[in-house]
């Protein structure tokens, strides 16, 4: 019948229960993760965010890589390294050569055929020959470039170059090209069904020349890509986001308003309700009567509102959760503070001359303390979903990365409509897997302190 | 002659963390027609533990771990729990538990609840019947309209008791039935449960602390220590001469009109999860002698008609 | 163990015989005391419970009172009266402190607080009455703080006195409250009481929730408190028995008012109210002779339970030796014998 009843007793047995134990270890990791990414993943990663410049390069709207152990042939980008270059001079013409090849073995072509060359100075010219399988070329040229710029099928000079090229193999005049038709031009055995949808699988060989008026030196850092369709271990969104990245820097964030949100709720609500219960009368009656109209609030209007009228930072914005979440734990404090006032001993005090601050002190506050850990637990999630929520809804403080804020991105984008299912997954899961730790500790907590909540 | 109500060697045992919990060891007593019978004993005893487990009404971490019950000859352990439930319980023994009076709906009016037991049980549930029991605990028949927040506690015990009789049972296992009631209420319901025998035939199995209160109504009595009888006989001659320390301390426990002064008895009862290889009572014992920390005594006739379970004799 | 009785005869108040160490001086005085609690309702009709319906009561210096009533009879309230956890509707209840008379009753703040170091009270619950979740050793430390008993060897001295006191091991200080029987709670309720040295102590039914073999250990220490250091008791008990083990004096309650009193033997030998000879009739013995047969109790009914009380003598409709005058007038509690008083037409 004896068991210790310190706090350092609480985690003691807390990490008895097997779903306590789970979930204690799980928000350790989350917290670790957490550290690491804020560590890792400075501010300028969420600057980089919101400016679609940035993702050139990465394939849009991608699946994750890991598809293709289930079947489905979606390349990953294939960066083809630049390394090597030679100088021939000729006259005022200095000319840099490199050439290599790739392997392509994918019964799908690459989503885009990217080049970066860089080099100091200015260039007159950088032309590129592609060499299929079979032989064939197609000489691609960038005329006068700019360094460490991302030309890709979209860019003109590209075009220009493989419009010729089409033409002469199907002999139809084409006043432009799409990025497929350009693919299917650089990836198709040559011929008059040049654009239709096979793959000529094999090496195909590359050679770069730089062609300037001056010495160069022309970066190993050039880069040729081959844009594949799937990336990473959760793909990438329309402008070429990966989703893990956002994924990750969507964590502390959440955590932190989920936190801050819950120990505001709660601790404001005990405060309340034991205040309330304390006092008795008409103050009680009053601060029920406040308790109950802003229960009656309908919360995710209020926050819409509120929201619209403060600039957002997580303090506040969790504040503005935490002030329409309280009512339920300031009911909650009450009733257990009236209950324990009802005791006998309670009134023993009174007879022995204890005041009844000191007498709340003694009994209503260690029953209290208990339950209001337990809670906080529990309502982590409350608000992590409703901070989620609002970013949903495109209420967030700017420059971050949310969860919610994808998912209004892939709305925006119809990504179901697309079956772009990653985009919606990964974002969606994780704030149930934020919650969950959150959900373990707190039921273990109260299954523990429940028994010592009651008055006896 | 069969006993109405015989168990043997009844063991009802409680899971815990620390190991069983040996509530009720190895208790023998029989209840014979016509008898009124007392179980005596403190809280910790196993009294109402065993009550309940005649009833089979041991849910877990509890379980009768051993030992037998017979009522009429038949072993109702052996029965399963549907064939107890309908053939047995409430119809050939019933119980009023202790604060049985709050053991009504307060939703419902008392006829109403009395009539639901009789429909369950398949009988008549006619007002007529409702009334018959009423007048057999003397209750006016328009109790049978009121609810129970308006009755008074011994009106809701009678109710009770009529509940108890609803189905004609043979045996009927008061547990504390008079607790929390005015001493005038007690002795009126003492009153009607000895009725309850004389003119009706009932017998009963009268369960509590207060050796007074028993002394006047039974005509054998078991004391129950630490969950083992330690004492059984006949009332006139347990109370004219007690054998058992425990018994002798008892009684000079129990205040009464007549007594000039109590004492209690020190110490307190041994852990019933490892009560171990000596006399249960040897911890409290004034007449406590070496043999009795090391071996326990087993239920032995003495004269007078009586058992006695101590190395005294 | 008590000593042996002195008989029946000598018992005088002056010190020696049961009822502890009586002196002579008055300590308690109640004085036509009324306790209404009334019932406030929105569309309901206003309804008066009177607890406490005019009782005029003395306590002496070290006496034991045992104050008998079944639930209902307005003893539990009148005894919190006499502690001032509840205020009297009308009359006055009042304290005799070092030579002054000090109204319980209407003390507020500061002089309330001084008075909890005359008067305290032993609850009837040693499970709810202390904080199960309390080490013992706090349970005794805040009332003393909360009377200004500073510095930890005052603290502890005066802790181990109280315990040597109710004959508690010091070890059990450091055990919480849950882990300690029911007879050692009830045992640190009165250690707890005895810190603040009392001059009156209000023992509400202190040991109707304890086993039979527990309650003879406290009412030892009840009376040699009130022996050995005068403390006054009003014992409130539903069982007569119990209270003829310790009072010297009895009262009988009903409904609100006391209907006997007097030397606890002549109440209970020769009873003048039938609402005592009833009580007395139907208080079990060991007599296993009775089990043949019925105890004769001609009392209809039980204890009104509502606000209605009935018109003249409280008890008569329940009253087997009813007259008319019951009916229409409160009978006067008067003396009927030197010191045995009784509130009854009879007499």
């Amino acid at each position: 019948m004896s068991d210790k009843r310190s706090d350092r007793s609480y985690v003691r047995e807390l990490m008895k229960s097997k779903s306590g134990l789970f979930g204690l270890v799980l928000l350790s990791l989350l917290l670790v993760t957490s550290l690491y990414v804020l560590i890792t993943i400075p501010q300028s990663e969420a600057y980089k965010w919101d400016n679609p410049g940035a993702w050139q390069g990465n394939p849009v709207s991608a699946p994750p890589a890991w598809v293709n152990y289930f079947g489905e042939d979606a390349p990953t980008t294939v960066s083809v390294p630049l390394t090597g270059w030679t100088q021939s001079v000729s006259g005022s013409i200095y000319t840099y050569t490199v050439t290599t090849s790739l392997v392509w073995n994918h019964a799908v072509t690459p989503s885009d055929f990217s080049v970066t060359p860089i080099f100091n100075g200015t260039a007159y010219e950088v032309s590129i020959t592609w060499t299929k399988p079979d032989g064939t070329s197609i000489p691609i040229v960038l005329t006068s470039p700019s360094s460490d710029s991302f030309y890709d099928l979209t860019a003109s000079s590209i075009q220009q170059s493989i419009i010729p090229y089409i033409q002469s193999q199907t002999d139809s005049y084409l006043s432009s090209v799409s990025p497929r038709q350009e693919l299917a031009a650089l990836f198709n055995k040559g011929g008059p069904s040049i654009l239709n949808d096979s793959v000529e699988q094999g090496t195909y060989g590359v050679t770069v020349q730089v062609i300037a008026g001056a010495p160069q030196s022309v970066s190993s850092l050039s880069k040729l890509s081959l844009v594949g369709d799937s990336y990473g271990s959760m793909g990438t969104d329309s402008v070429g986001r990966p989703i893990s990245l956002g994924v990750l820097a969507g964590l502390p964030w959440a955590l932190e308003i989920g936190i801050i949100s819950s120990i505001g709720s709660v601790l404001g609500g005990v405060l309340w309700g034991g205040l309330s219960g304390f006092f008795g009368g008409w103050r009680d009656q009053l601060m029920q009567w406040g308790a109950l109209v802003i229960l009656a609030l309908p919360a995710l209007a209020f926050l819409v509102a509120l929201s619209y009228s403060t600039p957002l930072t997580v303090l506040n914005e969790a504040l503005i959760i935490a002030a329409l979440s309280w009512p339920f734990f300031a009911i909650l404090a009450r009733s257990v503070t009236l209950s324990i006032r009802s005791q006998t001993y309670v009134e023993a005090d009174r007879a022995m001359g204890i005041s009844s601050t000191r007498s709340f002190f003694t009994h209503v506050l260690p029953r209290l303390t208990p339950v209001t850990i337990a809670y906080t637990a529990l309502s982590v999630p409350a608000g992590i979903i409703t901070a989620e929520t609002l970013a949903f809804l495109g209420i967030e403080q700017g420059n971050i990365i949310t969860w919610g804020g994808i998912l209004n991105a892939a709305i925006t984008f119809d990504a179901s409509v697309h079956g772009w299912w990653w985009w919606v997954l990964f974002p969606g899961i994780m704030i149930f897997v934020a919650s969950v730790p959150f959900v373990l500790v707190g039921f273990a907590l109260d299954r523990i302190v429940a028994p010592r909540v009651s008055a006896k | 002659m069969t006993s109405l109500l015989e168990t043997k060697g009844l063991r009802i045992y409680f899971s815990s963390p620390r190991g069983d919990v040996r509530v009720v060891e190895e208790v023998d007593l029989h209840v014979d027609q016509g008898e009124i019978v007392g179980l005596a004993g403190e809280s910790g005893s196993g009294k109402s533990t065993l009550a309940l487990g005649v009833m089979r009404l041991i849910g877990t971490p509890g379980r009768i771990a051993g030992g037998e019950i017979r009522f009429n000859g038949t072993d109702i352990l052996a029965l399963k729990p549907d064939e107890f439930r309908v053939q047995y319980r409430w119809s050939k023994l019933s119980m009023v538990f202790q604060g049985s009076m709050n053991g009504f709906t307060p939703v419902f009016t008392i006829g109403s609840q009395i009539q639901e037991v009789l429909k369950i049980h398949g009988h008549e549930t006619s007002e007529l019947a409702v009334r018959k029991l009423l007048q057999m605990v003397e209750l006016d028949e328009s109790i049978a309209v009121r609810y129970p927040h308006e009755l008074s506690g011994g009106q809701k015990q009678r109710a009770f008791i009529a509940m108890a009789l609803a189905l004609d049972p043979q045996l009927l296992i008061a547990d504390e039935p008079t607790t929390a009631l005015d001493v005038i209420t007690q002795a009126k319901i003492m009153n009607l449960l000895k009725r309850l025998r004389t003119e009706m035939g009932i017998s009963i199995l009268l369960i509590t602390h207060d050796l007074a209160l028993l002394s006047e109504a039974v005509d054998r009595l078991y004391i129950m220590y630490a969950g083992r009888v330690v004492e059984d006989g006949p009332s006139n001659s347990l109370f004219a001469k007690p054998k058992h320390p425990y018994t002798q301390g008892l009684i000079s426990s129990t205040p009464t009109l007549k007594t000039e002064q109590i004492r209690g008895i020190p110490g307190f009862m041994p852990d019933l999860a490892n009560p171990g290889e000596m006399c249960s009572f040897s911890l409290r014992c004034p007449f406590v002698m070496e043999v009795c920390k090391t071996e326990r005594p087993r239920l032995g006739k003495v004269d007078g008609g009586e058992e006695v379970a101590c190395w005294l004799y | 163990m008590v000593e042996k009785r002195l008989p029946a005869g000598s018992t005088e108040s002056g010190g020696g015989p049961k009822g502890g160490g009586a002196g002579t001086e008055k300590v308690i005085s109640i004085q036509s005391l009324e306790v209404h609690f009334v019932k406030k309702r929105l569309l309901e009709k206003t309804t008066t419970v009177k607890a406490v319906d005019g009782v005029s009561l003395e306590l002496t210096k070290g006496e034991i009172l045992g104050l008998v009533g079944e639930s209902g009879s307005g003893k539990t309230t009148l005894g919190r009266a006499v502690i001032g956890l509840v205020r009297p509707s009308s009359g006055s209840v009042s304290i005799m402190v070092d030579g002054e008379e000090k109204d319980i009753g209407r003390a507020k703040g500061k002089e309330w607080k001084a008075l909890r170091r005359s008067l305290q009270v032993i609850f009837q619950d040693p499970f709810s009455s202390i904080d199960p979740n309390m080490r013992a050793y706090d349970a005794l430390r805040l009332p003393l703080q909360s009377q200004g008993v500073k510095g930890k060897e005052d603290i502890a001295r005066k802790i181990s006195d109280v315990m040597r006191r109710v004959g508690l091991p010091e070890q059990v200080l450091n055990n919480y409250l849950f882990q300690l029987s029911g007879g050692q709670r009830q045992r640190i309720g009165i250690a707890r009481v005895l810190l603040f040295d009392p001059l009156v102590v209000v023992a509400d039914e202190p040991v109707s929730m304890l086993d039979a073999s527990l309650k003879g250990d406290i009412l030892n220490i009840i009376e040699r408190e009130s022996k050995e250091h005068g403390v006054t008791f009003l014992f409130i008990t539903h069982d007569m028995a119990v209270a003829k083990v310790v009072a010297r004096r009895i009262a009988v309650m009903y409904l609100g008012k006391i209907v006997e009193l007097g030397l606890a033997e002549e109440v209970i030998s020769e009873p003048l109210h039938p609402y005592t000879k009833a009580m007395l009739q139907a208080s079990p013995t060991i007599d296993p002779s009775m089990r043949d047969k019925i105890v004769e109790i001609n009392i209809v009914g039980e204890l009104a339970q509502s606000t209605a009380h009935p018109s003249g003598c409280k008890f008569n409709p329940r009253c087997p030796f009813r007259m008319a005058v019951c009916e229409e007038k409160e009978p006067p509690f008067k003396e009927v014998k030197p010191g045995h008083l009784a509130a009854c037409w009879l007499n």
